[in-house]
């Protein structure tokens, strides 16, 4: 019996040891590779101002899906690393999953330690923690939207994004099933279904219509084409949701992941991934945003694709979005920081970043040139598209640091899983609307 | 002075001295513990006080995320996802533990040690791994499972649309991460049932049901206690393996109280309220450690 004890005491001796030794070697770790990330740390940036001149200031960015977007950003970073070898600063990039950006900042803002600049769709979350920009060369009217708080500027445009249609052109050829590429042409959503259907009917390795990003900017584009709107034109505090557009909107969204239906669950819910499933030559059409082209590019090769116009509802709309590239406040190399946004933004430089990268300019007077063909398309849709999205958003940017960025997406993950129909989804909608936005009513 | 209490005074003396060095070998772990158990905890009390949006924003209101939280429909539906889960994973995950332990120790059976490094593997895997194998098994449109099924000319398996799919593939999934370290805990129990007990059953004319009704199961039962309890935590806590297998679809059909804590905190930003419910999970999780250790106090008595 007292040997079991002494043993079991030396084991948990040992065992506490080592879990100590381990919480201590991790602790150092991470401390040491957060402080090498983090260029923006603190003290390590009090230090670097304090160092003699010489010493190189190194700027994080931080930034996710550049490589999977064709690594753009990479190639302007060493592109400047290149030209501001010689002045001291040099920027890093810290590339991590989309979906962890959010936790990252909240995390790293926690303990002080952000990052010296963030490329990401939403600074508005994070206003307390971002840089103004009023004391750079830089102004908002040098971008197409709106990157600013109370009158000063806080994040530039670094690419506009929008929402279209791309199909398998391979699988609509063989079906002898044509394809909109000019206004007239549109389809209705009716004639789209119809044409989705016969495509998977007469190729053999079609067995999905239609697959729609996990998204709330693809959802709501197909809502705003039904005539949904979020906030009243005519009063911004008024909740519109909840009309009867919005609920055929919403029915017809369901109806194509029933069974039979032209889409998938798996890929509604987000469980499967729409782009992963189309790469697959095994869907008609994605319903997209213009930034999975160049992925497109690269990796299909078993098949052609290429963009289309979307049908329309009762309106023509697409979904404009993008990303904002904006230094971080209180991390000490603030100026260098500016200096590095101000390099980007030279036209030449700039213009290089869209070209690499296919991406729709953020800045006015920028015309890259693109290696990925059908990119007018998406203007064309932005071009065509009514004004309600841009009306919903700017109202929403209105409402700095209440976000109700996933809400419509929830609701149809429910809807999609069986729990909600289109009443319900409304409900839900306007219940997280009233308890996240202030001074808004229904 | 008496010498018998001088003699007291000395023993009492020794003893302090021993209770100080005890002290001292037990400092380390106290202070882990404080640092990264009682602190948090503390923190995360303040946290649900408030309404603190991970950022800036943190102002003191009271209850008020409490009231919320158990008026919150959804809170309660998410508990019963989670007691559902942890009510299918603990038994489904005992019995196949058992199972195996019982294969394992058996005379006749060849390779053991090799089987019992791989049932053990899984255990070491981390558990995004899990959840990202067992996607590709159960995968709706790529999934293994459901290619066999379409070879095989039957119809595919909603494994991520349909709420009794999806469940399922997270209590398969979870049984398969987990049972390794109950296997070993098993092994060891088994191992320690008296040899002379069974042979004396067999002479009596017990068949083999027989002898495991009477015998392996009373014999199991403080390991049992043990290691249903150990289960039900860790089915309570579940979270990687599911974020990554089914994301808590469809709907939130999967959605197991961790991943709801997660996501109300760092999606929506109501870090308080999210705080709150971990509260109510830290309850729930105390009272099932309670009664373990409590089991366990027994055991040892016995």
């Amino acid at each position: 019996m007292r040997k079991t004890k002494k043993l079991m005491a030396l084991t948990c001796a040992a065992l506490m040891a080592s879990a100590l030794l381990a919480g201590c070697s991790s602790d150092s770790g991470s401390a040491e590779t957060t402080a090498a990330a983090a260029g923006g740390d603190t003290a390590a940036a009090a230090e670097e101002e304090a160092a003699p001149s010489g010493e190189t200031v190194e700027l994080e960015l931080l930034i996710s899906d550049d490589t999977l977007e064709g690594g753009a950003m990479a190639a302007m970073v060493e592109k400047f690393n290149e030209e501001f070898k010689d002045q001291g600063i040099q920027v890093k990039m810290n590339e991590i999953a989309y979906a962890d950006m959010q936790t990252q900042i909240q995390n790293r803002a926690a303990v002080n330690e952000l990052p010296a600049l963030v490329k990401l769709s939403n600074f508005r979350n994070y206003i307390d923690y971002v840089l103004p920009l009023d004391g750079s060369s830089l102004t908002q009217d040098d971008f197409s939207r709106d990157g600013s708080y109370d009158g000063k500027l806080y994040a530039t445009m670094v690419n506009d994004t929008a929402v279209g249609l791309i199909i398998n052109k391979t699988a609509f050829d063989n079906a002898g099933v044509s394809y909109p590429t000019t206004e007239e042409e549109r389809w209705t959503w009716d004639e789209f279904i119809a044409a989705l259907n016969e495509v998977v009917e007469k190729n053999d390795n079609i067995n999905t219509g239609l697959v729609i990003d996990h998204s709330q900017q693809r959802i709501q584009t197909i809502l705003y084409q039904f005539g949904m709107q979020y906030f009243d034109p005519a009063d911004e505090t008024r909740l519109a949701f909840r009309s009867d557009k919005t609920k055929q909107g919403i029915d017809f969204i369901l109806d194509m992941y029933k069974e039979g239906g032209v889409s998938k669950a798996s890929v509604g819910t987000g469980t499967e991934n729409a782009q992963d499933v189309f790469k697959t030559g095994t869907v008609a059409a994605h319903l997209a945003g213009n930034w999975v082209m160049n992925d497109y590019t690269e990796n299909i090769t078993d098949f052609e694709w290429c963009p289309v116009l979307m049908p329309k509802g009762e309106n023509i709309a697409t979904c404009l979005g993008g990303n904002y590239l904006y230094a971080m406040n209180g991390t000490g190399v603030e100026e260098e920081s500016i200096k590095f946004l101000e390099w980007f933004y030279q036209p030449e430089n700039y213009t290089e970043y869209c070209s690499i990268g296919n991406y729709l300019p953020g800045m006015k007077g920028i015309n890259p040139e693109y290696t990925v063909e059908g990119l007018d398309i998406f203007n064309m849709e932005i071009n065509a598209s009514i004004d309600q999205p841009n009306y919903d958003s700017t109202i929403t940017n209105k409402h700095t640091g209440e976000n109700w960025d996933n809400v419509v997406r929830d609701a149809f993950d429910r809807a999609i899983g069986g729990e909600l129909d289109s009443d319900g989804v409304m409900d839900y909608v306007i219940n997280e609307q009233l308890k996240i936005l202030s001074d808004v009513h229904e | 002075m008496s010498r018998t209490s001088q003699a007291a005074v000395i023993r009492r003396k020794r003893g302090d001295y021993r209770q100080k060095w005890a002290f001292l070998f037990c400092l380390p772990n106290m202070l882990f513990f404080l640092v990264f158990f009682v602190a948090p905890a503390i923190v995360g009390i303040w946290y649900s006080l408030t309404n603190y949006n991970g950022l800036k924003r943190m102002d003191f209101i009271g209850l008020e995320n409490y009231i919320e939280l158990f008026k919150d429909p959804e809170f309660y539906k998410i508990l019963l996802n989670t007691a559902k889960f942890v009510l299918v994973y603990v038994p489904l995950g005992y019995v196949a533990a058992l199972g195996m332990a019982m294969i394992l120790v058996s005379d006749t059976m060849k390779g053991s040690t090799i089987l019992r490094i791989l049932i053990y593997w899984p255990t070491l895997l981390s558990t995004i791994m899990v959840g990202l194998t067992w996607k590709w098994i159960f995968g709706e449109n790529f999934g293994l499972i459901n290619y066999l099924l379409e070879s095989a000319g039957l119809p595919r398996i909603g494994w991520s649309s349909n709420a009794v799919a999806a469940f399922l593939t997270t209590v398969i999934a979870g049984v398969w991460a987990g049972c390794g370290t109950n296997m070993l805990i098993f092994i060891g129990a088994l191992k320690q049932i008296p040899e002379e007990l069974k042979d004396a059953a067999k002479i009596d004319g017990a068949n083999a049901w027989e002898i495991f009704k009477a015998i392996t199961i009373p014999h199991l039962r403080p390991v049992t206690f043990m290691v249903v309890m150990l289960s039900a935590i860790t089915g309570f806590k579940e979270f990687a393996m599911v974020q990554t297998l089914t994301n808590g679809g469809p709907g939130t059909a999967t959605t197991y109280m961790i991943q709801y804590i997660y996501t109300t905190g760092f999606t929506k930003l109501r870090v308080g309220y999210a705080s709150a419910a971990s509260m109510v999970l830290f309850v729930i999780l105390l009272v099932l450690s309670f009664l373990q250790s409590k089991a366990m106090d027994s055991g040892d008595e016995q």
